[in-house]
Formats: C-alpha cells, structure tokens, sequence
C-alpha cells in the first residue's frame, strides 16, 4: 500500500510537469486535438456512406458500429495519452544515453520509462469519444447499470494495457536496432484493425487478431458490455490478454536491458 | 571498511567496425565485422568514507565506463566491485537511493520546466520529506548560489548554471557516494571555480564520497589529494598527486636570469636548454643534480635570479599519456 502511494504521488509530479510543458506549446495542444477530432470525423463519415446502401455490416447497425467506434477511439486516445510518446521515445534514451537517468533511479525503471511524459493534447478528445458514445448509446436506447459501466470502464483498461504492451515490445527492439522508427509504420494498420467488428474478419485473420496480435481485445470486447452480449469468457479473455500482455513486457524490458550499454560520456 | 572496492574490474565492448566508402558500407549490412575495444582492463582500487578522489586520463581511457559500472548502469565483462556493501549492477533500489551520478554532458532536468519542477520530482522518486527537502534545497542554493534561477526555465540558463542546478538535483535526497563525469567540462573559468568550491565545501560539511573523472589538472589541484590516473582502461597510478611528479618527473626546471646573459653555447653541458630569451633562459636537470647544477650556474655566472622549479604538471600528464615518460633529451 506504501509502495502504491508513492508511485501515485510520483505519478502526480509527472502529471504536474509534463501539463506545465504542454502549457508552454498551446499550438500542437491544439492542432493534436484538432486532427485526432478530424481523423474521426473522415471515419464517421465513411461509416455513414457506407450504411446508406445497407442496414446491416457483419450483423452490427449503423448505431453499433458508431459505438464500437467511439470505444476505441477512448481506448487509443487514453494509450495515445498515457503510453504512446514514452513508447516511441525510447529508442532516443537508448541513443543518447538519456536512458542512463532513468536506471539511476530507485524505482522500477519500466514504470519511470513508460510514464514520463503524458500527451495532455489527447485529453481533449476523451470527451469527444464520450459525446459519440452518448450518441451512439442514446439512439440504441441504452439504460446501462452501474455494474455494466464499471466492467466497460475496466476492459477498455484492459485494452488501453494491451495496446501498450504490444507497442511497449516493439519499442524494445531499440535496444537491438537503437534507430527502430519505421517499426512505428507498423503500429497504426494494425491498430485500425482493432476498431471494426471481428465478425468481419475471415476466419484465419479472426483467429490471428484474437490469438496472436490480441487487437480484438481493445475495442470489440468492452463494446460487448452494451451491445451483443457480454459473457464470462469474453471478460476472462480481455483481462487475461492485459494480464498477459503486461506479463510478457516485464519480461522482455529485463531481457533487452542486459542489452543496454549507455552512450558514451 | 572501504565504501568502494573494485577488483579487476574489465569491460570489453563489441564495436561494429566500419571503414569508410558506400560499398562497404552496404556489404555492413550483411556482414558486420566487430572490434573489441578494451574500455576497462583489470581495474583495482578501494576507496574510503569521506574521500575525494579524481579519475584523471585522456578521452577513451576508461574513466566514464568504471564510473557507469560502479554506478550499475552498465555490468563489467569481468571482475567484481561492491558499493556500499551492493553489487552496483544489480540496481538494488536501497543501493539506487544511497548514490548519485551527475554528468557534465547529459543533463536530467526537464528542458521546457523551471529546474525546481524536476526536483520535486526527484524528492518524490527518492521519498524525501517535505522538510528535508526544504532544508537542503536552501541549503544547497546558497551554496551555489543559484537564487534567481530556480524559477527560468532550464533551456533559458547558461550552462554553468544548469550545471549547478544539476548538482543540486543530484543532492537533494543526500547521497552518501557522488559520482561526478566531467563537472566541470565547457564551462568557464569563474564557473568551473564556483562548481569546485561547491563540490569541497559540501565533501568536507556532510563528509560524502566523491568520485570524479576530468581532464583539468585544476579540479585535481584544487580538488583531490588522491588520485588514479587511467590509460588505456588500466590503473597507471594511484595515490597522492605529488607522488605523480615523483614518480614520472624526473627533472626539474631551472629559471635563471643573468645580469648578463652568456652565450647559448655556455649553458651546453649544464641540462637541457628548453628555453632562452636572454637574459633568461631555462633548463631541465635531472633530480639528484640539481643543487650541483645550479652552484655551478652561480659560481660561473653573474645570476640576478634562479629558481627551482617543478615541470608543470600537465606536461608530465601529457608526456605519460604518449606513452613515454618524457621526450629524450
């Protein structure tokens, strides 16, 4: 209990500082909320069109699909908030040796590395996702109990983790590669998988998503709490894939560090 | 009871070696060939509470990488070292709290934020009260004297002030060993000055162990009564800085000034003539003869004034890092 008090109160000096930077660069606070907005926006759009010639897509509404949208964009703009910046750092600690200062300290290097910087810019569009997810909700004519909120709010958490883990272990393979940028290429084609419906996926693709690279966990797994329905193994399947995902990262942040030799001077 | 003992203490890297030219370097792509570069060999020393001790060597000799292995950063390929009763590599968070490592060419505060934002942070990191944090921040900004900075961003300071600060932010959680990497390294004469003022004054008040590496003789002087002199990764000397002199000088300077200077050719056969804008001129002369020397100088010529003197000590330094002790006379 110690322990997590400490870490929460360092949490909140990173908090404080990293909204004091943000403050100082009020431009990208704005332009990152504004084409994050937009980049959701083209998405509504096209959904739109394409529900104009057809009532049903793989068994999911115009009202359903708005809300499987609106689910993972509050996932990916909360992991864009809380983990993305820090993830795609990495490898310019490695580089400068910056990466030094955070092995000096005596705390657990994986959480020092993951949470140093918060992308505030991100915070604007939680409440744009909650808007579309009022919407989306409202027109399904959704009554949802606390209970119901609570498991949605705890396995988009479990998908926010997930994202981090997969793009946490790329990030390590700085520690091979030290430049690993273009392996960033990667990230967002697969993450664009994760925000449609998996019954639109062929079976081996499906299969590939939910056992492999778990996106389906991100967004179709908490939307189940509302729409579908949403039984026990769906729930064990989103928390233990976090459970997992966060297990394999600890492991291979320990392997990849032996790597770590430090810049020179 | 040593705080620092390091025995045999080697690190080997792999470098990828790369010639010049595109061909090559695309054929790198493929097929690598790697040197090992000896960075640390067989390094021993112990050092006691309270002590100040300076890694003195040229760029590549080794210091930096000893200072990052006995900090934990990086694991030595061979050897042992303990600190503090810890295996440094290990990063024990009860060994990580009772140490710090400032480094003149990386900096730890926040760039976009006042120094003081990072030193919060830094007093939640470490779990410093409220009120020892308030006490060594005062402290230690009067030390300093760094009031007026703390609240300017870290971009907008000169590099001897954000120097300062970073020793500052190294401080606060009071460490008991304080490794320091080129403190003093870019800065300006008046603020290399401040920075090693503040460095004794705090080794002598809290009694902190102080590890340091430079390439300025005048951190040394000012600084170390002890100190190991690395080449090539390897220990060449450790002990007092006198000893260094004794031990690698074997000469010394005679400075004379005639009343009226003798020909070039009369101070042939006395030493070796190093320099002569008469009337003065200056000679080196092995140890044991100079007093014979200079009574002959004064029985054969009319002196106004000689003097004795040590060759300077970076010369000595710079003539043991060549490899020879001193160019043949």
């Amino acid at each position: 209990m110690h322990t997590l008090a400490r870490y929460a109160r360092i949490y909140r000096a990173l908090v404080r500082n990293c909204l004091a930077r943000e403050m100082a660069f009020r431009g990208h606070f704005l332009v990152t909320a504004l084409t994050e907005s937009l980049w959701l926006l083209f998405l509504v759009f096209f959904f739109k069109i394409l529900y104009l010639r057809t009532s049903h897509i793989a068994g999911w509404n115009e009202n359903e699909m708005l809300f499987l949208l609106g689910t993972h964009y509050l996932a990916t703009q909360v992991f864009e908030m809380v983990f993305f910046t820090n993830c795609v750092e990495l490898s310019d600690l490695i580089r400068t040796g910056n990466l030094d200062f955070v092995l000096l300290k005596p705390i657990n290097a994986q959480f020092l590395l993951s949470a140093r910087k918060i992308s505030f810019s991100n915070v604007v569009n939680v409440p744009v996702a909650a808007a579309m997810l009022l919407y989306a909700g409202g027109r399904l004519g959704l009554r949802p109990a606390a209970l119901d909120l609570l498991a949605y709010a705890c396995l988009v958490l479990c998908g926010v983790f997930i994202l981090y883990a997969i793009l946490f272990a790329l990030a390590l393979s700085a520690f091979w590669l030290i430049r690993n940028q273009s392996l960033f290429e990667l990230w967002f084609p697969v993450v664009n998988f994760a925000q449609y419906p998996m019954e639109i996926y062929p079976a081996g693709l499906r299969l590939f998503l939910l056992f492999v690279i778990p996106v389906v966990a991100v967004a179709n797994v908490p939307a189940r709490v509302f729409l579908k329905s949403l039984d026990l193994s769906h729930a064990l399947y989103g928390i233990g894939w976090a459970v997992l995902a966060l297990f394999a990262g600890h492991v291979l942040f320990q392997f990849a560090l032996r790597r770590y030799r430090s810049a020179s001077s | 009871m040593p705080v620092i003992l390091a025995q045999h203490l080697t690190k080997v890297y792999r470098v990828y070696k790369k010639p010049p030219g595109f061909l090559v370097a695309l054929r790198g792509l493929f097929r690598r060939r790697y040197d090992e570069v000896r960075a640390v060999q067989e390094a021993s020393f112990s050092i006691e509470k309270g002590e100040m001790v300076a890694f003195l060597g040229p760029n590549g000799a080794g210091k930096t990488t000893t200072l990052k292995m006995l900090s934990g950063l990086i694991t030595p390929t061979s050897g042992a070292a303990e600190v503090l009763g810890h295996v440094p590599w290990q990063r024990e968070n009860s060994y990580r709290r009772r140490f710090s490592l400032v480094m003149g060419q990386k900096n730890q505060l926040w760039w976009d934020l006042p120094a003081e934002e990072s030193f919060l942070l830094n007093k939640e990191i470490y779990g410093v009260s409220d009120e020892a944090y308030r006490l060594r921040l005062g402290e230690l900004t009067d030390l300093l004297q760094v009031h007026g900075v703390l609240q300017h961003p870290v971009r907008e300071l000169s590099l001897g002030e954000r120097m300062k600060l970073e020793l500052i932010a190294a401080l606060l959680h009071s460490p008991e060993i304080l490794f320091l990497d080129e403190p003093t390294i870019g800065l300006d004469v008046v603020a290399q000055r401040s920075i090693r003022e503040c460095i004794r004054a705090y080794n002598r008040e809290k009694g902190i162990t102080i590890l340091l590496t430079t390439h300025y003789m005048r951190d040394v002087e000012e600084l170390c009564e002890r100190v190991i002199v690395m080449n090539h990764g390897r220990v060449m000397h450790d002990g007092p800085i006198s000893a260094i002199l004794e031990r690698y000088s074997s000469h010394k300077r005679l400075r004379v000034r005639f009343r009226t200077p003798p020909g070039e050719h009369e101070l042939a056969g006395l030493g070796k003539l190093v320099r002569f804008e008469p009337p003065t001129a200056t000679l080196e002369v092995e140890r044991p003869d100079v007093p014979a020397r200079s009574s002959e100088i004064l029985r054969r010529f009319a002196v106004e004034d000689i003097s004795i003197e040590e060759i300077p000590i970076e010369e000595v330094m710079a003539n043991l890092f060549q490899g020879t002790e001193r160019p043949s006379a």
